[in-house]
């Protein structure tokens, strides 16, 4: 399989999740709760966070995926500049998402049965996200010190590829389950 | 019936016949000489044989008229393949044009340089289909010139052509054959002179150079003072007045072993000093009092000679050592390749992005000089004559040669290049420039009484726009003309001399494949900054334009001029990036920790949660 369609793969899996849910969301519709509220400020900076993190996804998965999508995989000149100059705040907003979301994100009993809800998918592919993006990071920036040998730069910028691939659809669809968590009011 | 059986009688009588006729013939064709079918012994063949004259008669120390030995006689009469040795590399460059025989030219090589310092000419030229250069019948020179001029440095393989004209049929008869001179590079003997060989070929004793050469006799004479009806088997009967220039070769007895015969002493590996005679690339700073400042190739250094990887078997065409070339297994990578039959080291080039081996050869970080913000200029052997007698040995003797240029090679892979810039005049003919040999310039200079005095240290003439719109002024009167020089041509327009930009004018490149510098010398060893700068000698460095004209000499080309389809607005901002590595280091490496800690520290929780269910408690 090539890289192209790997990517391809990933967004169309994604999609099709996005769609089972709204299939599932139609049959077993629910009365919007009264969750907590925060304070303002801190909804404010949850708000910001949020938004600043999903910027910075999207334009990270932009920059990397879209030079795949057109020279399977192969990222050069500009792009890759452009990509490179992503990176930094992507990796910050990665880590502040992380830091805001993860007591949220906790998996409690409550997940299991409460029926359909989009909670627990949202703290899925949360994890999911957390778990690829740490590989998607460690392994370019590993490749960036005299480490590894020709081949295992290789490889290292085929786990970045990869890893990366998939943070970018784990991280929409954690995206997507959180706004859809939100609307059906919960917060934990 | 009887007729038909008499038919097929007759019929399978002649077919045996030709069997029988030709089996014999066909098997001694096929049997290997002697010297040339190997028992296998790696120890080296005494080489104590008797000396052969041309005519295949052997040499006595008694003789009373002696005649030059012929190598082709003495190695090829019982021993060597002399005719299958002839058509390796080193002999073979007219039959990769003339003879359509099919030698492929191979990638660009050193050519020779025809440099006429009166003229302001320096001209590459070659037998080899090189785009950029000349063959020297472009420029008017017959292959006996050629060998006159540049025979002295090869090993030999010259000789009488079908379109030979009457005088040079007459004068090959004279000088005799450049023939095939196993000895320039197998005769590992002290005595053993290629100087001598050089000096011999000058003054057109080419079937007497060898034995010269070989310290086995004293040649005196010069064939290049005798009549066209000389004949060197009888030699006295030129007039009075030229006896004291007639060739003759005189052999030291104590040579001779008793038995006649004569020990030589020939190694199937040629040493390295033998190849450097002609195959010296020497950068000029390192001549003179600066010889002790030079560098080694690392392989030399390692004790590993020219031969371990230059290889080759009985047809001589040597491996080249480049990629894509005949010998894969003789190439950097063929050697030092993981698990390599050679046992060289195999690198890891840890922390090189892979891209780099898909877009760069191996020389562009390991071979030549590291690259400078200016090109560095550099002396060859069989350019000029380094080692031969009266040797000008002044930093500006023409030709002047270049290095390192980076340029895309037919791979479109970045490599270091040696260059030399054309200069010549010519004929502009269908919109290319014919170059003219210099001898008809001459005949211009003198109409026009505008030859420049020669400087001393045998640099270019002191001359400047005036001066060739003269001379191009007095060419045109036969046909327009141009002067190509300093990548530009040069020619007559309205009256006026106008430079313009032209194909034939661009500099000549040929990749530089030694010395290699070891992993700590290679460029980039000092970190990516050795070429991710906006200063970076390989892509911004200056090359040195050189031409007579000393306002052409002002100017300088940039580096990614010869490095097509390279994006510099890219480089330079990939290049001002670089400062900034530091930080997405540290801001990468700062998120990915947080990350790392927000995973295990839930992971932790959630093994503690699991491990607390097990015993029906929750955390």
């Amino acid at each position: 399989m090539t890289y192209s369609s790997a990517v391809t793969t990933v967004f169309v899996i994604a999609l099709a999740i996005v769609a089972v849910d709204l299939v599932l969301r139609l049959k077993f519709r629910r009365e919007r709760r009264a969750g907590y509220r925060p304070s303002s400020l801190l909804r404010w900076l949850r708000l910001a966070v949020n938004v600043a993190g999903l910027a910075a996804l999207v334009a990270a998965a932009i920059t990397g995926l879209s030079p795949a999508l057109q020279k399977n995989g192969e990222m050069t000149g500009d792009a890759l500049i452009t990509h490179v100059t992503m990176a930094p705040p992507f990796a910050v907003m990665a880590a502040i998402v992380a830091l805001f979301w993860a007591h949220r994100n906790r998996f409690t009993e409550g997940d299991w049965n409460t029926g359909y809800r989009a909670a627990p998918l949202r703290k899925f592919f949360f994890w999911l996200a957390v778990a690829f993006a740490v590989p998607t990071l460690v392994s370019i920036l590993a490749a960036m010190f005299p480490l590894a040998d020709t081949e295992g730069q290789a490889d290292l910028v085929r786990i970045h590829r990869y890893c990366g691939l998939f943070l970018a659809g784990s991280g929409l669809l954690f995206a997507y389950f959180a706004l859809m968590a939100w609307r059906e009011g919960s917060e934990d | 019936m009887g007729a038909r059986f008499l038919m097929a009688a007759a019929l399978a009588t002649v077919c045996l016949l030709q069997a029988q006729s030709k089996s014999p013939a066909k098997a001694a064709e096929e049997k290997p000489k002697l010297g040339d079918n190997s028992a296998g012994s790696r120890g080296q063949p005494a080489h104590i044989i008797p000396l052969r004259d041309p005519e295949g008669d052997t040499i006595q120390p008694g003789d009373r008229h002696s005649l030059p030995f012929s190598v082709s006689q003495t190695c090829g009469g019982e021993c060597h393949d002399v005719a299958a040795v002839s058509r390796g590399w080193h002999f073979n460059p007219m039959a990769s044009v003339d003879n359509g025989a099919g030698v492929p030219a191979g990638r660009n090589g050193q050519p020779w340089l025809l440099v006429d310092r009166e003229t302001a000419t320096q001209i590459p030229l070659s037998y080899r289909a090189w785009a950029g250069t000349y063959r020297p019948q472009q420029v008017g020179m017959t292959e006996r010139e050629f060998a006159i001029h540049f025979g002295g440095r090869t090993a030999g393989g010259f000789g009488p052509e079908a379109h030979d004209s009457e005088t040079d049929r007459a004068r090959w008869l004279v000088s005799g054959t450049l023939e095939v001179n196993c000895l320039v590079c197998h005769d590992a003997s002290p005595a053993y002179d290629p100087a001598e060989y050089a000096n011999q070929v000058a003054r057109e004793n080419f079937r007497y150079a060898p034995a010269a050469a070989s310290g086995l006799a004293l040649v005196t004479g010069s064939a290049k003072q005798m009549p066209d009806l000389f004949d060197y088997l009888l030699p006295n009967s030129v007039e009075d007045s030229l006896q004291a220039q007639i060739p003759k070769v005189e052999y030291a007895p104590a040579n001779f072993l008793p038995s006649g015969k004569v020990a030589f002493d020939i190694v199937r590996q040629p040493k390295t000093s033998q190849c450097y005679y002609c195959h010296t690339n020497t950068d000029v700073a390192f001549t003179g009092a600066g010889r002790f400042k030079g560098h080694e190739d690392i392989h030399s250094v390692r004790g590993i000679g020219c031969n371990e990887c230059h290889r080759h078997g009985l047809d001589h065409m040597v491996a080249r050592g480049y990629e894509g070339g005949a010998s894969s297994a003789l190439t950097c990578e063929g050697c030092h390749a993981e698990g390599n039959a050679m046992g060289a080291p195999h690198p890891d080039h840890e922390g090189i992005p892979p891209v780099h081996f898909a877009r760069m050869t191996c020389t562009a970080c390991h071979s030549g000089p590291l690259p400078e913000q200016s090109t560095r200029q550099f002396k060859n052997g069989m350019t000029h004559g380094l080692g031969e007698f009266n040797v000008n040995k002044a930093q500006g003797a023409l030709p002047h040669l270049y290095y390192p240029v980076f340029a895309r090679n037919e791979e479109g892979k970045l490599a270091p290049n040696r260059l030399v810039w054309p200069a010549f005049w010519g004929r502009l003919e269908n919109g290319t420039v014919r170059p003219l040999h210099p001898d008809q310039v001459k005949s211009a200079l003198a109409k026009g009484k505008l030859a420049a005095p020669l400087t001393a240290d045998g640099n270019w003439l002191n001359v400047d726009e005036h001066w060739v719109e003269q001379v191009l002024r007095i060419l045109d009167e036969d046909g327009p003309s141009a002067y190509i020089a300093g990548g530009k041509l040069h020619r007559l327009d309205g009256g006026k001399l106008r430079a313009e930009d032209n194909a034939q004018a661009q500099p000549y490149l040929w990749p530089i494949a030694h010395d290699v510098r070891p992993a700590t010398q290679a460029l980039g060893a000092k970190g990516c900054q050795d070429c991710h700068s906006t200063e970076a000698a390989i892509f911004f460095g200056k090359v040195s334009v050189d031409s007579p004209l000393a306002s052409e000499r002002q100017v300088s080309w940039t580096m990614n001029r010869f490095e097509k389809n390279l994006d510099t607005g890219y480089q330079s901002r990939l290049a001002a990036s670089w400062r900034y590595r530091g930080m997405l280091k540290a801001i990468g490496l700062g998120a990915a920790a947080i990350l790392l800690l927000v995973l295990l520290a839930y992971a932790v929780r959630a093994i503690d949660r699991l491990s607390a269910a097990t015993v029906g408690r929750n955390v």
